[in-house]
């Protein structure tokens, strides 16, 4: 019952405006691909394309390489949680869920059998006869759950089914659809603008910017081996640090650093371009200590954040802002205003003209 | 869908059930008269019982426009009972059937027949009936009948009081002023149809003589249709009144009275002559045929005549019965009978359907004491020329055809150049969407879309008595340019325009304010009884507005009506609510304000209902008053919801024609009248000038879709905002 | 949040009031149909002692030539036609209303201002063309006849308030069922028309309305008495020359009865539904 996805180089637009540039994406058998990246991305427009619900201006999409592009999506053995869980108002819980079998004019009996399980696996059998006016927003978002599985469906594709939910609910509920996916196997593409739950979910991870893919990959891999300048900024929360940077001889210079080139161990030195940002993940960097031999770059602290568990301090490199994650203990001598001096383990280089990461 | 065949056919199923042989009469009596024709087609069915028979009682609203309709497409019936002035009209659009001339037609009275006589020679129809004024007297009041109209006057007087009449009857009405306009020597048309006869010394005799009894002598009431003089007559206010045959049933058991002919006008030393209508039995175009003239023959019988008479109490034609004891006995049918000596009959030419409005409105002008005789009856015979003036001349269609034409090939080739294929795709593509709209689209093409091509179509045609011309744009010309009457004039297309916005605006307005303030004070939770109230409040909305029309036009009466009765205990002066622009205007407003407010009202309560209380919280957080707190959240609120039953209430309100129709009947002088009963008046009232009005309703809709237009950049406005 | 007494005794004052205003004419109609003198002055004059019957009576027993009770034909002729015409009406605009609000297609704008422009040309310039189409179609004096003509006048009101509260359904429902198999038809009938209640509603109630109180067309289309309409007898009692006031008010009571029923029931749904359609 498993099933593979493939998108062939499609492409989607509206007259002049481009919504996906030429795309294509296959994922593995039972993986939980994440669609994420800011609105507008064309994101939601790729699903809705995968479900049927919009047809591609050009390029195939393929489940279990077959070509569906045609086929109408109630034909194509997916099933869709949306936003606003579209649950039927005028129907129970019970109804809501059996709804895609009566569809399919699947036996009264197997019906409420296949409902029982669903319910039972969801914790709803109680709620079997409310309405979805009288649920929460948890068990709202359970009862959509219910209608995608209850099919049995091929595939399973999730339209930011998290984002109606507090903070709270939003981690039980990411934890309730890992465990869904790795119970059931099943092919499942999740969208979602939280770059957060797409780390946390995902098996493989498309980053979209403005119709086009900016990455692809696990998501460690994207976290730590950013393509792009704006993959390094969306992954990784706060995000990455970015000076600007001239390559001098031997040593990258900025407003108020030169970080000697050895200190980056860089492999090819010579494929450095001229202009570059300097890449630094906060929890990279840290207050530089008085016995601290590495290169120093010069800042002043604009105020100090402290979540108990953690500590931030935001500082400004010649007014560019930077981020840097502490130990929740330490900087109890410093404050707003006082000049402080940073230093980092590891940095990123991309070029400052087309934003790609530079080769190390 | 096999259900669905099964069930329409069902529903159509009587459309062929009529039998071939079976024999058809129309006719739109009712109560005695009814029973009279029902006893003479019973009888006949007892000589012919293999000859099936149907009778039809048709409200006498629609009866001339069924036949019209009805004849000419092979449905009508194959005998009808009219009214002889219908006559010119009838022959004209080939109704009917000359009945042939072996009829035995002898045993009828002559006056009776002379209406109905064709030009060469023979007849139109049977006379059954004749139908004339006499005057009727309460014999407790009145011991002797006045035979002269100074004796009238004089008793009159005698009689009349605080609230009661010496004489009454319905004197804006030129019918019952016809006595005396013919008893002082006037005539309506001349031999030759030259309208002038109407502006005549004679005339404003007869008109003085109007102005004597309402404003001098005081002894008619001022306001009386015929419901009034009922009331009055039976209640004793009013001792004699001027009434015919069919008031003999209404009036109340119990009271004393008796009919004698009219006067003699002293003036002139002649009698009173009304007008006679004759109500002849016609045969329907292309109906002649032995069975048919069996059933003539049966209904116009002397023994149906005489059941005539004594089922319904009315005059009939054939002589015979006269010669019975019984009816011998009869006063009543005796005077009848010899006032019909005395009468003009009613004419017949079709230029006749023009004379009675401003006739009307001459009258109601002298009762009013707004024109002298003279200059009233001017005025009037200026009106007739006006509304009988010659048909627009016959111009090619030619023209007109190749600009349509070109528009047509025009449009197609815009359509092919404008990329096709593009066009042709999402036709394709939407191919479901026409589906789910096919039989609504179906519908509305066949029974909405072609009736109004069609009616857009007639404004480009004049009618004439039997003949319909195409003009071009000559209707549309005559309305734009006013001609016929100076821009200000009460009948011209741009007062009656200035009228209808007005009526427009007070109406939607006054239906918002009404409708808005009710529904706040609905609105809020601590308000007992809310849904009583608001059931109460929906009531005018569930009742037809026709009953609601006659009810207010009862209200607004000057003389019997409730408001005038109220103002009188309030110790106000009673108005005279049909007698100028202003409060005619009201009564017309207040009644359809009564009829619309509901309406605004739900709409409103709803849209108050989708309010989060935290917006009105969040304003009295801020500090914002009642005052401020409607128009800075209720009314932005609700302003979305109210819009499009605003633009929907306007094209309704402008269109309004049942309560101006009924309620002021565009009283007075026509001022109150608004497009749509002025264009009505040209299809209905005038002669069927149907391309005329064809060309008012054209006016109507170019004005409304532009309004639309205005409203819909408003609409766009604010979503964009 | 306490409401001063003058305050209430105000809105009272004023609903009362107002609710007085919307009776009278009402209470003038049932005094006619009750009072033995029949006519307007009844209203401003009752005469309590000579209160009747006869005039209720005489309406409700009606009978036509050959003695059958034409009341009981008529009152099931007009039941038949007006909720022939409701359920045609609403068949036809919920279909129409589904493919404005859910489609895209090429002559959508114009379609939907076409039906706005025909409440714009006077009804009566239209009787004549509508007769020769009906007749055309083989359906004078037929109750067929008669519903489909008064369906599709309804038509344009019930399809602008549907389209509207339609456009009020998130699309997301239509969506989902489409993505669990459902078609186009099933989730028309499934999905939004039970969603739509209230706005069926109205608008059913504005069919039954219009058909139940037309006349002019009734007495130009139907040809036999036990096929009329009750507004036909109800203005057989208005004749050439003067009226049957009494039995005029009294049939207006009786026509106007199953319409205020109906307003009675439906009135919950009235509020929610004129409205909600109206925001969009």
């Amino acid at each position: 019952m498993m099933a593979t996805i493939e998108l062939d180089r499609i492409r989607k637009s509206y007259g002049d405006t481009v919504i996906v540039e030429e795309l294509s994406l296959k994922p593995d058998d039972g993986e939980l691909v994440v669609l994420v990246g800011p609105s507008g991305c064309g994101k939601t427009t790729l699903l809705r394309i995968i479900a049927g619900l919009l047809e591609p201006t050009a390029g195939r999409v393929l489940i279990d390489g077959r070509d569906v592009t045609r086929l109408p999506p109630g034909e194509r053995d997916i099933a869709m949680v949306f936003q606003s869980y579209a649950l039927y108002p005028h129907m129970t819980v019970g109804e809501n869920i059996a709804f895609p079998l009566r569809v399919r004019r699947v036996a009264a009996a197997e019906i409420d059998r296949r409902v029982g399980e669903v319910t039972a696996m969801l914790g709803l059998a109680a709620l079997l006869d409310r309405r979805p006016r009288d649920l929460s927003g948890g068990q709202r978002q359970r009862v959509a759950m219910g209608r995608a599985i209850v099919r049995q469906p091929k595939a399973f594709l999730f339209d930011e089914p998290l984002s109606n939910l507090d903070a709270a609910l939003r981690a039980r509920m990411r934890g309730e659809i890992a465990e869904l996916h790795r119970r059931l196997g099943v092919t499942m593409v999740y969208v979602t603008h939280d770059q957060h739950e797409a780390m946390t979910l995902a098996d493989r991870l498309v980053l979209l910017n403005g119709g086009r893919v900016e990455q692809m990959g696990k998501p460690l891999e994207l976290y730590q081996r950013p393509a792009t300048r704006f993959v390094g900024e969306f992954i990784g929360s706060p995000p990455m640090n970015f000076l600007p940077a001239e390559r001098r001889e031997d040593a990258l210079c900025g407003p108020r650093f030169r970080i000697p080139l050895a200190h980056l161990k860089l492999d090819r030195q010579a494929a450095l371009p001229e202009r570059l940002w300097l890449g630094i993940r906060p929890e990279a960097m840290r207050v530089r200590g008085f016995d601290d031999a590495s290169p120093s770059i010069e800042s002043d602290i604009d105020w100090i954040e402290r979540t108990g568990s953690d500590g931030f301090l935001y500082a400004r490199v010649d007014q560019i802002p930077v981020v840097v994650r502490i130990p929740a203990e330490a900087g109890q001598t410093l404050g707003p205003g006082q000049a402080v001096s940073l230093s980092f383990n590891e940095a990123l280089l991309f070029d400052r003209d087309t934003g790609r990461a530079v080769q190390r | 869908m096999a259900r669905w065949l099964l069930i329409a056919t069902l529903l159509a199923l009587p459309a062929g059930a009529r039998a071939a042989d079976e024999l058809v009469l129309w006719h739109a009596y009712r109560a005695g008269e009814e029973a009279a024709v029902v006893r003479a087609v019973d009888a006949f069915r007892a000589d012919h019982p293999d000859q099936p028979v149907r009778v039809l009682a048709v409200p006498y609203g629609a009866f001339a426009q069924k036949l019209k309709t009805a004849i000419p497409a092979g449905h009508g019936p194959d005998l009808f009972i009219a009214a002889h002035d219908q006559l010119g009209d009838m022959v004209a659009r080939e109704l009917i059937d000359p009945i042939p001339i072996d009829t035995a037609v002898d045993r009828f009275l002559p006056e009776t027949l002379a209406p109905l006589g064709r030009a060469d020679f023979g007849l139109w129809g049977w006379p059954l009936a004749f139908k004339s004024l006499v005057l009727f007297y309460r014999t407790d009041l009145v011991p002797a009948p006045p035979a002269t109209t100074d004796e009238l006057i004089a008793t009159a007087r005698r009689l009349g009081g605080e609230r009661r009449y010496g004489f009454a009857y319905p004197f804006a009405e030129f019918y019952f002023h016809a006595p005396w306009y013919f008893g002082f020597g006037a005539e309506l048309l001349a031999p030759d149809g030259a309208t002038d006869r109407v502006d005549s010394p004679a005339a404003a005799a007869s008109g003085a003589f109007l102005r004597r009894l309402v404003l001098e002598e005081r002894i008619l009431p001022s306001d009386a249709n015929g419901a009034l003089v009922t009331e009055l007559f039976n209640r004793g206010r009013a001792a004699m009144v001027l009434n015919g045959p069919w008031f003999v049933s209404e009036i109340a058991a119990g009271v004393p009275w008796a009919v004698a002919p009219l006067p003699v006008v002293s003036d002139t030393g002649r009698p009173a002559r009304p007008l006679s209508t004759v109500e002849a039995l016609f045969v329907a175009r292309g109906r002649t045929r032995p069975a048919v003239l069996a059933l003539a023959a049966a209904l116009t019988s002397d023994e149906a005549a005489r059941w005539r008479a004594e089922l319904a109490g009315q005059p009939v034609a054939n002589a015979a019965v006269y010669e019975r004891e019984e009816i011998r006995a009869s006063r009543t049918l005796m005077t009848f009978r010899a006032q019909l000596a005395d009468s003009v009959p009613m004419p017949t030419a079709p230029l006749t359907a023009m004379v009675w409005e401003p006739l009307n409105e001459a009258l109601r002008q002298i009762g009013r004491g707004a024109l002298g005789p003279q200059a009233a009856f001017a005025e009037a015979h200026n009106r007739i020329e006006i509304l009988s003036r010659p048909l627009p001349e016959a111009r090619s269609p030619a023209p007109y055809v190749l600009v349509l034409l070109l528009l047509f090939a025009g449009g197609l080739g815009w359509a092919v150049v404008r990329r096709p294929p593009a066009v042709l795709r999402r036709l394709v593509e939407a191919r479901l969407a026409y589906a789910f709209l096919l039989p609504t689209a179906l519908g509305m093409t066949l029974l909405v879309g072609i009736p109004f091509l069609m009616g857009i179509g007639i404004g480009f045609f004049a009618f004439g008595p039997g003949e319909l011309r195409f003009v071009g744009l000559a209707n549309f010309t005559k309305i734009l340019a006013a001609a016929d009457y100076g821009v200000t004039h009460p009948l011209s297309f741009y007062f009656t325009l200035a009228v209808t916005m007005l009526w427009t605006v007070a109406n939607v307005a006054l239906h918002v304010a009404f409708g808005f303030g009710l529904a706040l004070l609905l609105q809020p939770t601590w308000v007992r009884g809310r849904g009583l109230f608001r059931v109460i409040l929906i009531l005018p909305w569930a009742i037809p507005n026709y009953i609601t029309a006659l009810v207010f036009k009862g209200l607004f009466n000057a003389q019997l009506g409730a408001i005038n009765a109220l103002l009188g205990k309030l110790g106000l002066e009673p108005v005279g609510w049909f007698d100028s622009f202003w409060p005619a205007f009201t009564a017309n407003l207040t009644t359809n304000v009564w009829l619309g407010f509901p309406f605004m009202m739900v709409t409103v309560l709803g849209a108050l209902q989708a309010i989060p209380e935290d917006l009105y919280d969040a304003a009295r957080v801020d500090g914002a008053s009642g005052v401020q707190r409607f128009f800075k959240v209720t009314l932005p609120q609700v302003a979305p919801a109210l819009l499009p039953a605003v633009i929907l209430g306007t094209i309704w309100t402008f269109n309004m024609f049942n309560i101006v129709f009924l309620v002021s009947e565009g009283q007075p002088e026509g001022s109150t009248d608004i497009l749509v009963t002025e264009a009505y008046r040209w299809a209905f009232m005038r002669n069927g000038q149907y391309g005329y009005a064809a060309a008012y309703s054209v006016v109507i809709f170019v004005i409304l879709v532009l309004y639309t237009l205005f409203t819909r950049r408003l609409l766009a406005g604010r979503s964009r905002a | 949040m306490r409401v001063p007494l003058w305050h209430k005794l105000l809105v009272y004052g004023v609903l009362i009031a107002a609710s007085a205003v919307a009776l009278f004419p009402v209470y003038a109609v049932v005094l006619m149909a009750v009072s033995r003198g029949a006519g307007f002055s009844a209203v401003i004059d009752p005469d309590w002692s000579a209160l009747t019957l006869d005039h209720l009576r005489r309406f409700v027993s009606t009978t036509d030539a050959e003695g059958r009770w034409l009341f009981g034909r008529q009152l099931f002729n007009s039941l038949v036609i007006s909720t022939g015409t409701t359920v045609l009406g609403i068949g036809l605009a919920t279909t129409a209303a589904y493919a404005f609000s859910r489609f895209r297609f090429p002559g959508q704008r114009a379609g939907l201002a076409g039906f706005l422009v025909t409440q714009m040309f006077p009804g009566t310039m239209m009787i004549v063309p509508l007769y020769l189409i009906i007749n055309a179609l083989g359906l004078v004096d037929t109750v067929l006849g008669l519903v489909v003509v008064y369906s599709t006048t309804s038509l344009p009101f019930c399809v602008w308030m549907l389209k509207g509260y339609f456009d009020t359904i998130p699309t997301d429902l239509d969506e989902a069922a489409i993505i669990d198999g459902a078609s186009h038809l099933r989730v028309f009938y499934q999905i939004l028309l039970p969603l739509a209640r209230p706005a069926i509603a109205v608008t059913a109630l504005f069919s039954f309305l219009g058909a139940w109180n037309e006349f002019i067309l009734a007495a130009t289309f139907l040809s036999r008495e036990e096929k009329f309409t009750l507004p036909m007898t109800l203005y057989r009692h208005v004749g050439a020359y003067g009226a049957d006031w009494g039995a005029f008010a009294a049939g207006s009571l009786i026509v106007s009865i199953p319409v205020c029923l109906l307003f009675f029931v439906l009135q919950k749904h009235l509020v929610g539904g004129l409205s909600a359609g109206a925001v969009k």
